[in-house]
């Protein structure tokens, strides 16, 4: 569905992709992974056309993307961003009924279809009681919902989330994580970067780290999710355990302080 | 919760329609304001007389004061006026700005100093019916040209943010003000007619002004309107306006253009006219909302009637036949007003 062949891309001189291939294939679930400054944000809007590889080539559908028209690929590709600014007097049914726009006619008003495609998009992220409300009053969890429901209201077969669920807290993250499944369940391609590798590991069946500009690892998370590979990436010791409950892996912190103790503790109970 | 989250704001057609009519009743009620102390029966004669919808004999003098300069002056008042307010939410839409507008971002500065060129150069010979046509071109160029000067200036500190785009504004408002100043010095002769014009006011003006404004009030109208959505997706900021499918590049700059000539024109037959482009669009989109298509259209009647009010407030309220410039009275309005967004954003708001 989406592919990436020696995709350069940065911000003027500055280079920030350096040679990314990657393909993604739909009714994927696909988790970003990488330290901060990694890449991932550019690497998103490099897939959504923001912004355009210095070289390489990027796929959507077996076409150049450069090839669509923004309508033609906004109605292929939805993203939710990872930053969110709005005028205050914007409600959340009207950012909803946006996602509507490149199915807009030339008259330039919202039909029927659109209304009750922003309305099912509200009612399955449980976004539709502050439907009238600004968005400037709701929280950020709330804000979150409501661009995964025009993300719905753009009826894409892709789905790309760029650190959706950073601002979030536990439960709010993982209510958003459930509904993308949700999704994805449906045959949806549903590509997120993101920063909690746990999280990650509970939703993805693939993970793709990023580092410095490359692709560094990419696999099922099975497979990939190893203390090695974690330590590795992120530069920090990283313990993995299996989840409690679930076959799932999971990863801990183990900070220098935290491990000299225990090592003092294991000498001293030794000795 | 079993309304569509959808349905525009409940009370949105209602406010257009009373926008609507208090635009008609301020047009109306223009006529009647004058230092010629014409009764209203005398100026309902006079005005059907000069439309030629009534036989009844009636001074001359009567029809001149009431169609060819109050009527003429009410149109225009009302034309710049519609065209500074939504220039206004245009560019505050596209800045992601709310105190953006064409007074704040040197572009009414640059159209002045466009035009003040032009006439100093003698293009448009002594502003006689002929040169008239150069106007609007000088001052669309001058307006282009310091928009983007503004937005270079403030791309290079860092952004189009509150604060930085208005510095940015001021800033060029300023160098292009004293180079008026300059172009007055070094063409003594039209001095005068480069003074007149420039203080905001629609003394003298008639029917030849809005000839000359319609065309590109028309045009850029339309630009505006026909991406009036895109204006509402590109507030949202560019790479999302463009994930959601705007062509971001022509959207945005047929929406500078258009803006851009409805305010270069209005500078060009009216002076500089500031805070309208401000003051309106605040108000109205704490009244009705974000969505720029009903903000568009709401400004366009509010603008009018403001400014149609504002100019009869000229025209009246200095004693014994004197008239204030109509620039004035919007400052004095408009710049409290302006006051008021600025310490609310500094509280955080938007």
């Amino acid at each position: 569905m989406i592919r990436l062949d020696g995709v350069h891309a940065g911000y003027g001189p500055a280079e920030v992709l350096r040679g990314i291939d990657l393909t993604f294939a739909s009714g994927e679930m696909v988790g970003l992974l990488g330290p901060n400054g990694s890449g991932k944000t550019t690497l998103v809007k490099v897939m959504s056309g923001a912004l355009s590889p210095s070289a390489g080539r990027v796929e959507l559908e077996g076409r150049p993307l450069a090839h669509f028209s923004p309508r033609q690929r906004a109605r292929r590709l939805a993203v939710v961003p990872q930053r969110f600014e709005a005028s205050a007097e914007l409600t959340a049914g009207e950012l909803v009924l946006h996602g509507r726009y490149p199915y807009l006619s030339f008259f330039g008003a919202y039909a029927c279809t659109d209304h009750e495609a922003a309305q099912k998009a509200m009612k399955a992220t449980a976004t539709a009681p502050f439907a009238h409300r600004p968005l400037t009053a709701l929280s950020g969890g709330e804000v979150k919902r409501v661009l995964v429901a025009r993300a719905l209201a753009q009826a894409t077969p892709a789905l790309i989330l760029d650190e959706a669920v950073s601002e979030l807290d536990l439960a709010r993250s993982v209510e958003i994580c459930e509904l993308l499944a949700c999704l994805n369940s449906g045959g949806r391609l549903v590509i997120m970067a993101l920063h909690d590798v746990n999280l990650a590991a509970l939703f993805c069946r693939r993970l793709v780290f990023i580092k410095n500009g490359r692709v560094a690892v990419d696999g099922p998370t099975a497979e990939v999710f190893t203390a090695t590979i974690l330590s590795d990436i992120y530069d920090t010791d990283i313990i993995v355990t299996r989840h409690p409950v679930l076959d799932v892996p999971q990863a801990h912190l183990l900070p220098r302080a935290a491990r000299a103790r225990a090592r003092t503790a294991c000498r001293s109970s030794l000795g | 919760m079993t309304r569509s989250p959808s349905l525009p704001l409940p009370g949105r057609p209602w406010a257009l329609l009373a926008l609507a009519g208090l635009a008609a009743v301020s047009l109306a009620a223009g006529l009647f304001f004058g230092p010629m102390g014409l009764t209203p029966a005398e100026v309902w004669r006079a005005l059907l007389a000069g439309l030629g919808l009534g036989p009844v004999p009636v001074e001359a003098s009567a029809i001149t004061v009431v169609v060819h300069i109050r009527l003429a002056r009410l149109c225009l008042a009302f034309l710049v006026g519609s065209g500074l307010a939504v220039s206004g939410v245009v560019f505050q839409g596209l800045l992601r700005n709310p105190l953006a507008e064409p007074f704040t971002l040197g572009v009414a500065g640059g159209a002045a100093f466009g035009a003040a060129g032009a006439i100093a150069l003698g293009l448009t010979g002594s502003i006689g019916p002929a040169g008239l046509g150069v106007l609007p071109l000088a001052a669309l160029t001058g307006a282009l040209l310091a928009l983007g000067a503004v937005l270079a200036l403030s791309r290079a500190a860092g952004g189009f943010g509150r604060e930085t785009l208005v510095l940015a504004g001021i800033v060029v408002a300023t160098f292009l003000s004293a180079c008026i100043s300059l172009v007055k010095a070094l063409s003594e002769e039209s001095v005068a007619s480069i003074v007149f014009w420039i203080m905001g006011s629609f003394q003298g003006r008639g029917f030849a002004h809005v000839l000359l404004y319609l065309p590109y009030a028309a045009l850029g109208g339309l630009l505006i309107a026909i991406n009036a959505r895109e204006l509402d997706l590109l507030a949202l900021g560019e790479d999302q306006a463009g994930q959601l499918g705007v062509n971001v590049g022509r959207a945005r700059l047929a929406l500078i253009v258009g803006a851009s000539l409805l305010a270069g024109a209005a500078v060009a037959v009216s002076g500089v006219i500031g805070f309208v482009g401000l003051v309106v669009p605040h108000a109205l989109r704490r009244l009705l909302g974000a969505a720029h298509p009903t903000l568009l259209a709401a400004s366009a009647l509010l603008g009018g009637a403001v400014l149609v009010w504002s100019d009869v407030a000229a025209r009246t309220i200095p004693p014994g036949g004197t008239e204030l410039p109509v620039g004035v009275v919007t400052a004095l309005v408009g710049g409290p007003v302006f006051c008021l967004m600025l310490r609310r954003g500094r509280r955080g708001e938007p």
